[in-house]
């Protein structure tokens, strides 16, 4: 199903490399025009592609929810870094064009030693998972 | 009651398939100028002005009556679905407001929500009152 009417999207694809800024949300003000509403209160509209967003979701499951964790960020064969130490701040699923497939449970996070946010796809075992750290 | 000129605003943040709306930004305040053709002329808190902005977009925002229980205290959030998760220290909080949100002015909402700001990142939380518990002597 395509965008429709009061869908929650960002811009497409994630944050795969650490960024100055969390992702800006919007709220679909017209899924025919495109019209968006965005969470600053910028309005834009006559967005000409629809791909150029991503549908947000809840996330799947309540057993796997670390919203306001304290995580390490896993970097596969690279091991891990104390700084890469970060808040779990937001979880969501991404569903491009609001097509139809729903992606991972990915999760917002923001870095306790410099700020900056990442997006991380918990699931993901070669680059960049999440490991919950006790008692933090 | 739907929404009239001077109504204190912000854009709804939740969806049918994102129900939580923990978008770690602060939201963006404005006021409601006057109806347009096709929907409300608003301005925001940074002076910015959009016009035909539709009420199901916009919750009409009011004082909780718990405001001034909560204003300025620290809190701890529990907002994690996963009981056996519950979220740790570093996600304590300073209260910075407590409100309701009513999409589109249409309803008497109950439900209070404190705007919490993280005590070591620079993060604002959005959450129901009943998860936020006041920590003593903070």
């Amino acid at each position: 199903m395509p965008l429709v009417n009061g869908d929650i999207v960002t811009m497409a694809n994630g944050l795969d490399y650490m960024q100055p800024q969390p992702p800006r949300f919007g709220k679909v003000e017209d899924s025919t025009g495109i019209d968006i509403l965005w969470e600053d209160g910028k309005f834009v509209q006559g967005y000409t592609a629809g791909t150029a967003f991503d549908v947000l979701h809840d996330v799947l499951t309540t057993t796997d929810d670390l919203i306001g964790k304290v995580v390490r960020v896993n970097l596969g064969s690279y091991g891990e870094s104390p700084a890469l130490d970060a808040v779990v701040i937001s979880g969501y699923r991404r569903e491009n064009n609001g097509g139809g497939t729903i992606g991972a449970t990915r999760y917002l996070v923001r870095l306790l030693s410099n700020g900056m946010y990442l997006e991380v796809d918990h699931t993901r075992t070669a680059f960049a998972s999440l490991t919950r750290l006790d008692n933090r | 009651m739907p929404l009239i000129a001077g109504n204190l605003i912000a854009v709804h943040r939740v969806s049918a398939e994102l129900t939580r709306g923990f978008i770690g930004q602060p939201p963006m305040f404005g006021r409601v100028v006057a109806a347009g053709a096709t929907g409300w002329e608003i301005l925001w808190a940074d002076g910015k002005r959009t016009a035909d902005i539709s009420g199901a977009a916009l919750d009409r925002i009011s004082s909780g009556g718990q405001l001034s229980v909560y204003f300025g205290k620290v809190v701890e959030l529990d907002i994690n679905s996963a009981a056996a998760f519950s979220p740790s220290g570093a996600f304590d909080a300073t209260v910075c407001s407590v409100y309701t949100r009513d999409q589109n002015g249409d309803n008497s909402p109950t439900d209070q929500i404190v705007l919490c700001k993280l005590l070591n990142a620079d993060v604002y939380i959005e959450t129901l009152l009943a998860n936020a518990t006041i920590l003593d002597n903070r």
